[in-house]
């Protein structure tokens, strides 16, 4: 990425510091644009929230709802994902569910993540405690 | 007599040791100054490394170049700052040389998707380098269908080249996958 490196699809458009990487030709970005939109749709997790996270960081406005929606979907199917990617693969991506809506951060973010402060998976209770106290709300 | 014998050989001996200690001191803080605080000198200091095992390399297989290769790749954030482009020929002709490396699967017995692996490093540089004479090469990866790594790496450097409409298709085709070759930490996750 500007930083990861390797093996990135849409992470390959974060610096290390987690700033989006936008394309200088307008023409090019454009298209990151529309294959950010497509990539919320896409199949693998890790895409999806990818796209979303740089989406929201591109225009938090305009992509609120729709990055909501993919964060949500991920958090409230836990069964999908455990059956995609068996019994340990659910952490990281919940927890990076759990960032995206801490960058949303409105009313419907914050309850979402609520739902996990007493998730059976130790890291994923801890970062949904953690995103809601810099979202300031203290338990 | 006693006495000033001692005295005689402590004073010899603070007499030597003070400048070793003055020279490891000094030595230390040369070190730690170019490894802590200079990254720059260092990356430059890798490319010198990289272009000398480059051009006088003493092992045919290239183990070594492979080696500086990952570094280059490591420090390319600090190289782009500098403006430091010597790499960029030589990449080139390394990404356009298929051969070179194939020697190391039957000298050191490594595996083809490692090998993609490190060669991906050049395509990832090339194309944070911003420079455009990568660019034909860089296609040219797009057509090795059996070098997955590679050739979606070239196709991201690609976008960052100014070339986002031959590049970003590529890209769209692995993340579109059920489940794309690799992971977004870049381990391959399933055998091409």
């Amino acid at each position: 990425m500007g930083g990861y490196g390797k093996g990135e699809l849409t992470l390959a458009f974060f610096t290390y510091d987690w700033q989006i990487i936008e394309l200088p030709n307008p023409n090019d970005n454009k298209l990151l644009i529309e294959y950010m939109e497509r990539a919320l749709n896409f199949p693998d997790y890790d895409v999806r929230l990818g796209a979303a996270h740089w989406l929201i960081k591109k225009n938090k406005r305009k992509y609120t709802e729709s990055v909501f929606k993919v964060a949500s979907e991920i958090i409230l199917n836990r069964d999908a994902l455990v059956k995609k990617l068996g019994e340990y693969g659910p952490s990281a991506v919940l927890q990076e569910a759990i960032w995206v809506l801490e960058l949303i951060g409105d009313k419907a973010s914050k309850d979402m993540i609520k739902k996990l402060v007493n998730d059976e998976d130790k890291f994923v209770a801890n970062a949904a405690r953690e995103a809601l106290k810099e979202l300031g709300e203290e338990r | 007599m006693v006495k000033t014998l001692s005295r005689i050989t402590l004073i010899g001996l603070i007499v030597s040791v003070i400048p070793l200690g003055l020279v490891l001191a000094q030595s230390e803080t040369k070190e730690s100054k170019w490894s802590l605080d200079d990254p720059r000198a260092e990356a430059k200091s890798i490319v010198d490394n990289f272009l000398e095992a480059y051009y006088h390399n003493t092992t045919p297989e290239g183990m070594g170049l492979i080696g500086w290769i990952i570094l280059v790749r490591k420090n390319f954030g600090w190289l782009r700052r500098i403006g430091d482009k010597r790499v960029v020929e030589p990449f080139i002709e390394l990404l356009k040389d298929t051969v070179r490396f194939e020697e190391l699967v039957k000298w050191e017995g490594m595996t083809r998707r490692k090998l993609d692996e490190d060669h991906s490093n050049i395509a990832i540089v090339l194309g944070r380098l911003g420079d455009k004479r990568a660019i034909p090469a860089l296609k040219e990866c797009l057509k090795w269908k059996s070098r997955e790594m590679t050739r979606m790496e070239a196709a991201i450097a690609l976008c960052f080249l100014g070339e986002a409409k031959v590049g970003l298709p590529v890209v769209e085709e692995y993340a579109s996958r059920d489940t794309p070759p690799f992971n977004s930490w870049g381990d391959m996750v399933k055998a091409n």
